[in-house]
């Protein structure tokens, strides 16, 4: 019997208004499902639908139509109390944190924001514990008290990082947290998540458009065009013989070089 | 610190500026308080030539302005040939009243614009937005003197002191006393004057508060699981503080130059009707020292704002 997924995306719908009558569709019957302790990437092109599905998941938007489960419990009506309680099971990552963090709170404070939520209510404890998430991250505590746009972008990330994981999620949604960082500091990030994931039995949903990048992380791909998941198989079959015609797309634009 | 006190500097340069371009002006238009005396036929023009004399006009204005910045420093702020006794006390007590009236009225109008800027901002389209939104496009579309002369009519049909500082019969009261009654007659002039500020107020904190709430970080703060109440407060107000303050500064200006009508309206005795006097008689130095007052409101509010955008943005003390 399988598992039942952790997170779960059931037929979602979002569309946007554009202009007075017209909607856009973004996110057309999307399914995917996260089992605990994997990685799954999703892949695609920019419009594709990612971010939308990233933050629907992280329960930030709600879908049109379809349901968002979290340990087969169905999570998408929720609201006022009983969402901030599912909140920090689910934590997303985005792509542009220096838009993400809070210009004005040092990086301490930033990372201990959360922790107030999970009642300690002592600011010395809070800062310890953040302190101690930022030294997992390899970010040193000299930079506890400056604000985040007097770090640089791999650092920033790694604030991002922290703060998501100082809240003990079960699932880590990174939307495009690697992009735009050099690729020494990606690989560096990279390998930070893997042991992340093996101390604190975390599972992520690892969006980018960089399949070279996705394939060296996940277990398993979906591919995602004009709204819909249109490929999910696991890394090496999906490498192997993609099946639509958006995944070949994407691998042959890859430029040449193995992929492991 | 060092900032601070380049700012002070700042400030002082710019007071001097306003002054010397405040005399120039001044004895730019042509005549002076002495030229309305030749109606007079009894008044012979060498009467008027040594009264001219008499009282430095004759001198060359670089000369005036010296005379006039020596008293200034001394707290005299020149003479006033109108009052025929120096300025400084003639103005000082009326510059008090204005500064109680119009500190009153930014009081006021700051402690309404702020939570309700921020309510319709976080709850938009609703009652409180709807409320907020109608209350800018009233106030905005009554002009201030209709205003005040409805706030009049309602002050008599009310009972409220409609005129004045402060009743006859209490001028010899207790010090309680005379405070209350003062209050009482604030409280209409105060109004007045708020209501004319608060259409801007609201429409740019409302508008700042959106902003903000549009922001990532706030979406990404409101992921943690933390109260929208905490979001609204410790993340967003924060955001949208800058050009809430630089406004603040801004209003604490305007509200010099906006309480002149207002003061008529309800007979306050603040400079506004003193200035206004001033200026019609020509009389050099009195104007000149409301001129330096306005300016003074207006630089002294942009000081506090840059201090207060000091204390509250983090960035601004990194740099």
């Amino acid at each position: 019997m399988r598992p039942v997924p952790l997170l779960e995306a059931c037929d979602l719908r979002k569309a946007y208004p554009r202009g007075r009558r017209k909607r856009i569709i973004v996110l057309d019957d999307v399914s995917v499902s996260l089992y605990p302790g994997s990685i799954l990437a999703l892949v695609g092109r920019s419009g594709s639908g990612k971010s939308t599905l990233a933050r629907c998941m992280a329960l930030l938007e709600k879908p049109d139509n379809g349901e968002i489960r979290i340990c087969g419990l169905a999570v998408t009506n929720l609201s006022g109390g009983e969402l901030r309680q599912v909140r920090p099971r689910v934590q997303l990552v985005w792509q542009h944190s220096a838009l993400a963090l809070n210009p004005r709170f040092r990086v301490v404070d930033l990372i201990a924001e959360p922790l107030r939520i999970q009642g300690i209510v002592s600011k010395s404890r809070r800062r310890e514990q953040a302190l101690a998430a930022m030294s997992k991250l390899g970010l040193p505590e000299a930079v506890a008290n400056r604000t985040p746009l007097q770090l640089s972008g791999g650092q920033r990330q790694r604030v991002a990082i922290a703060r998501a994981l100082v809240q003990r999620p079960e699932v880590i949604i990174l939307d495009e947290a690697l992009s735009g960082l050099d690729i020494p500091l990606q690989a560096q990030i990279a390998a930070i998540l893997m042991q992340l994931k093996a101390s604190f039995s975390l599972s992520y949903l690892f969006i980018s458009h960089d399949l070279r990048m996705a394939a060296s992380l996940a277990d398993r791909i979906a591919v995602m065009d004009e709204g819909k998941i249109v490929e999910s198989q696991p890394v090496r079959d999906l490498l192997a013989q993609p099946q639509s015609k958006a995944a070949r797309q994407i691998l042959n634009s890859i430029p040449a070089g193995p992929i492991q | 610190m060092k900032s601070i006190g380049l700012r002070a500097l700042h400030s002082l340069l710019l007071l001097v500026g306003a002054s010397v371009l405040s005399i120039l002006l001044v004895r730019l238009a042509p005549g002076d308080y002495f030229e309305s005396m030749r109606i007079n036929p009894q008044i012979s023009n060498r009467t008027i030539a040594a009264l001219r004399s008499q009282y430095g006009l004759d001198k060359p204005l670089p000369v005036l302005y010296w005379h006039w910045a020596q008293s200034a420093l001394k707290g005299e702020g020149g003479f006033s040939f109108a009052y025929n006794s120096a300025a400084g006390p003639i103005l000082w007590p009326r510059a008090q009243n204005t500064l109680l009236l119009a500190g009153c009225a930014t009081l006021l109008a700051w402690m309404i614009a702020l939570p309700a800027g921020v309510l319709a901002a976080a709850r938009r389209g609703s009652w409180a937005d709807l409320l907020a939104s109608g209350t800018i496009a009233l106030l905005l579309a009554i002009p201030e003197l209709v205003l005040g002369l409805v706030l009049l009519l309602f002050a008599v049909h009310t009972g409220f002191p409609a005129g004045g500082m402060i009743s006859a019969a209490r001028a010899e009261a207790g010090f309680w006393d005379k405070s209350r009654d003062v209050i009482r007659h604030l409280f209409m002039p105060a109004v007045c004057l708020a209501a004319g500020l608060l259409p801007l107020l609201l429409s740019h904190v409302r508008a700042a508060m959106e902003e903000a709430l549009r922001s990532p970080f706030i979406l990404a703060a409101r992921g943690f699981g933390i109260s929208f109440r905490r979001v609204l407060l410790r993340h967003a107000l924060p955001a949208a503080l800058n050009p809430i303050i630089s406004l603040f500064g801004l209003s604490v200006g305007l509200l010099m130059s906006s309480s002149l009508l207002v003061e008529a309206i309800f007979g306050w005795p603040g400079l506004g009707k003193l200035m206004l006097q001033a200026i019609a008689d020509r009389d050099l130095f009195l104007v000149i020292d409301s001129t330096m007052l306005g300016t003074g409101f207006l630089i002294a509010g942009n000081f506090v704002a840059d201090i207060l955008l000091y204390l509250c943005d983090p960035r601004i003390r990194a740099d």
